[in-house]
């Protein structure tokens, strides 16, 4: 039994959420959880979602564009260009409306991934499932 | 309308002085000739009837010039309404969307902690279902902000208006409509998104519908047609036997939020996202109604290249 719990634990993927919706960030990391399967931390903006990335090296970055002070954009940026953190892959997570509003540079930073709020669950842990495979 | 020819349009805009001038050939001719004799007052007559017809004309040409200058303002208000919705639409949309998300993820939450409650979870869905709705509309307002691409096919417009016809056949048969169809069979192929052209005709049809309460007839028909410059394209004409629109209304049904119904669900953008798709296709559209007889939906879409 204390072997499938360990066992367990070490498959769960930790997910890092940048967001500056401090509630969005709080109820996604509860219905991640939930499931099992991930273990989720959170930052309300671009500078900690980077120094939080360095240090913890998530399995996957759940990432806003349109935030104060850093965009998602250049957060991405920054992740790509930084050795420890350049593969992790990242999933834009954006109330902007559709794709052609995102612009070039999402696409080059390896951000080509997307989900638009208002994602429903089961929406956003296939796309976490396809993009961890 | 009719392409006008140059002579016609030289005599609209010299008429006044032509009027004058023929006023005082008239004087003239009456002065000189004024002898009482029978072919004279003939003559004269005829003069005074050609100069009658001439002036008419002249007012007539006049009046259709300025009644097209006023369809050509009011298009230009409209679709200047539009884009000014289109630009605040897209502004809103950001910070609609993201309270709307967290809705929906802590919604998800509720439903898997509540998951042997079913009352709690009834009221719960509703939540969902309405912040759903939410983004609906937010959508349905960017869906004609010019922003949004076209993925344009050539195609023929009678197997679309099928298809959307057939997602209605439970509510025609419900409300005892019954459709008559009338397709033209040479009909040139359109350029369109018929995801586009789908909204339109389903807008179209809901509208027909609604309007049929005690059943009626559901018309459509196309037919082609060639404009001003010669060029092919096709009428779509979808009629209803219901209880038509008043006429004040009529001037504003193309208005955002504007609305003859107030139902559940009924956001008053039907027409408005029509009018905005039609547009991006570069046709038109027009409303005739007579309350109590019905109303009358005309479209016309440019031809593809055959």
């Amino acid at each position: 039994m204390d072997f499938f719990k360990t066992k367990t634990s070490v498959s769960k993927k930790t997910i890092l959420i940048i967001d500056d919706e401090e509630d969005f960030c709080y109820f996604v990391k509860l219905n991640l959880e939930q499931t099992g399967n991930f273990e989720v931390l959170t930052a309300n903006n671009g500078a900690d979602g980077i120094s939080i990335a360095k240090r913890y090296q998530p399995d996957l970055i759940l990432l806003d564009i349109i935030m104060p002070t850093m965009t998602g954009t250049q957060v991405a940026e920054l992740l790509r260009n930084d050795k420890v953190t350049k593969d992790i892959p990242i999933i834009f997570v954006t109330a902007i409306v559709k794709r052609g509003e995102v612009g070039a540079k999402d696409y080059q930073f390896g951000g080509n991934y997307f989900v638009f709020k208002p994602v429903k669950l089961d929406e956003l842990i296939n796309e976490i499932g396809s993009k961890l495979k | 309308m009719k392409q006008k020819s140059r002579f016609r349009l030289k005599i609209e805009d010299n008429g006044l002085i032509l009027i004058a001038l023929m006023m005082v050939v008239l004087y003239w001719v009456f002065d000189y000739l004024s002898s009482g004799h029978y072919l004279t007052r003939t003559l004269i007559a005829v003069l005074v009837i050609i100069y009658g017809v001439f002036t008419q004309t002249l007012i007539n040409s006049r009046k259709a010039a300025l009644e097209e200058k006023e369809k050509t303002r009011n298009k230009l208000i409209q679709s200047e309404k539009l884009a000014a919705l289109g630009t605040v639409a897209a502004g809103v949309a950001h910070e609609v969307k993201n309270p709307l998300a967290i809705i929906v993820q802590g919604v998800a939450f509720l439903k898997t902690s509540l998951y042997d409650d079913v009352r709690l979870l009834d009221v719960v869905s509703r939540i969902e279902k309405s912040a759903l709705r939410a983004d609906n509309i937010v959508r349905s307002l960017l869906s004609f902000s010019r922003e949004i691409s076209l993925k344009m096919e050539e195609m023929d417009i009678a197997p679309v208006i099928d298809e959307t016809l057939s997602f209605m056949d439970e509510q025609i048969r419900h409300k005892n409509i019954h459709v008559k169809k009338l397709y033209a069979s040479d009909l040139p192929k359109i350029i369109m998104d018929s995801n586009q052209i789908k909204q339109v005709f389903t807008n179209l049809f809901m509208n027909a519908i609604e309007a049929m309460q005690e059943g009626g007839i559901l018309g459509i028909r196309t037919e082609k047609k060639k404009d001003d410059t010669n060029q092919d394209y096709v009428r779509i004409v979808v009629s209803d036997t219901g209880e038509g629109i008043p006429e004040d209304r009529i001037r504003r049904i193309f208005d955002p939020f504007f609305t003859t119904k107030y139902t559940e669900g009924n956001t008053g953008l039907g027409l408005s996202i029509t009018k905005g798709i039609i547009d991006k296709h570069h046709g038109t559209i027009e409303i005739e109604s007579e309350p109590g007889r019905g109303t009358r939906v005309m479209i016309g879409l440019p031809a593809g290249l055959v």
